[in-house]
């Protein structure tokens, strides 16, 4: 059983107006890949109704710090009600989505993935000699910096809704 | 050594033709025997497992498991861009997963004795020891393939989320 530490607390927030879907998905993928996440997709459900679409998405892309330690960016995506509708956009027709969005992020810290600290009382104590002396800087670093990321994905997501927000 | 399962779950109206089809030639076309292993009819429901399997080298090889469940399938008529077009509505889960098989040849010829403890503890110190890196490094190239077959069964199903950075 890994030891798991949430670095970032689940933040939520929502959106209701137009946007494109496809390019909204595709933009969270590209700055994960950009940041050196891998991508690990849990679960992707789609159901088609007489009101439009209702999408659910979750992910838990990560980072691995080392073969011990791996952080991982908790997302749900949530969207309900979306259609599909054809506007202009400077003179161009263009498709867009109309819906409702709520998205969930959470920064958590993994470690001893395979359990394999944990296995003895001796080896929990070496393990914790470690983390408080040895590798404390490096790890609060990279703490910040995990930090930073969570802050930096959760602005991505926002300035691109915010892009859709005038269009009429 | 596995990959994570990758899971689709997808209710509406599609084209069941296109999704069988376009599946099994994906895997076909990216170098996979692909054999169905299960086939299970019932009323309104409907069972298919396949598995492809792809030899890397003389020692490795990647296996892809796509297992497909559907409920409640009937027949419907949709309007798309003002033509009638005839589908199927379902509800339906979707797994893929890999896997890598090591030793699946017997190069040794160890004949009786490719099962004994003897030769199994050998390949288990060969992969840990000896091949490990290489086989982190496989499973990565095994997992994006399973995110590419995932991806393209969404553009087939039209999905939202089938524009993949990866």
């Amino acid at each position: 059983m890994s030891e798991k530490k949430i670095l970032v607390k689940p933040q939520t927030f929502e959106y209701s107006g137009l946007f494109i879907m496809k390019e909204f998905y595709h933009v969270i993928d590209t700055w994960l890949k950009e940041n050196g996440y891998d991508k690990e997709e849990k679960k992707v459900r789609e159901k088609v109704h007489e009101n439009g679409k209702d999408i659910k998405i979750k992910y838990e892309p990560y980072k691995r710090l080392n073969e011990f330690t791996k952080y991982v960016l908790r997302t749900e995506i949530v969207v309900t009600n979306m259609i599909t509708l054809q506007l202009e956009e400077e003179g161009n027709p263009k498709k867009f989505n109309k819906g409702d969005i709520s998205i969930e992020i959470e920064g958590i810290k993994l470690a001893d993935t395979e359990g394999h600290w944990e296995n003895k009382p001796f080896y929990f104590f070496l393990r914790t000699i470690f983390h408080k002396f040895i590798i404390k800087d490096e790890e609060g670093r990279m703490d910040d910096l995990f930090k930073k990321d969570c802050e930096s994905y959760k602005r991505e997501i926002l300035d691109y809704l915010n892009m859709h927000k005038f269009i009429e | 050594m596995g990959t994570t399962p990758l899971l689709i779950e997808y209710e509406g109206p599609f084209d069941m033709d296109e999704l069988y089809q376009g599946a099994f030639s994906y895997l076909e076309k990216l170098n996979y025997k692909v054999d169905e292993d299960q086939y299970k009819n019932k009323t309104n429901e409907l069972e298919i497992a396949w598995t492809g399997k792809r030899n890397v080298d003389p020692y490795v090889r990647f296996v892809i498991s796509v297992s497909f469940h559907f409920w409640g399938i009937k027949p419907v008529e949709v309007t798309i861009d003002g033509k009638k077009e005839k589908k199927t509505y379902a509800r339906f889960k979707i797994e893929i997963s890999g896997e890598i098989i090591t030793g699946y040849e017997d190069s040794l010829k160890s004949g009786d004795w490719k099962n004994s403890l003897f030769v199994r503890k050998l390949r288990d110190f060969f992969n840990k020891r000896i091949l490990n890196k290489d086989l982190i490094i496989l499973e990565d190239q095994l997992f994006y393939e399973t995110v590419d077959v995932q991806t393209h069964i969404k553009k087939i199903l039209n999905m939202e989320s089938s524009e993949s950075a990866y």
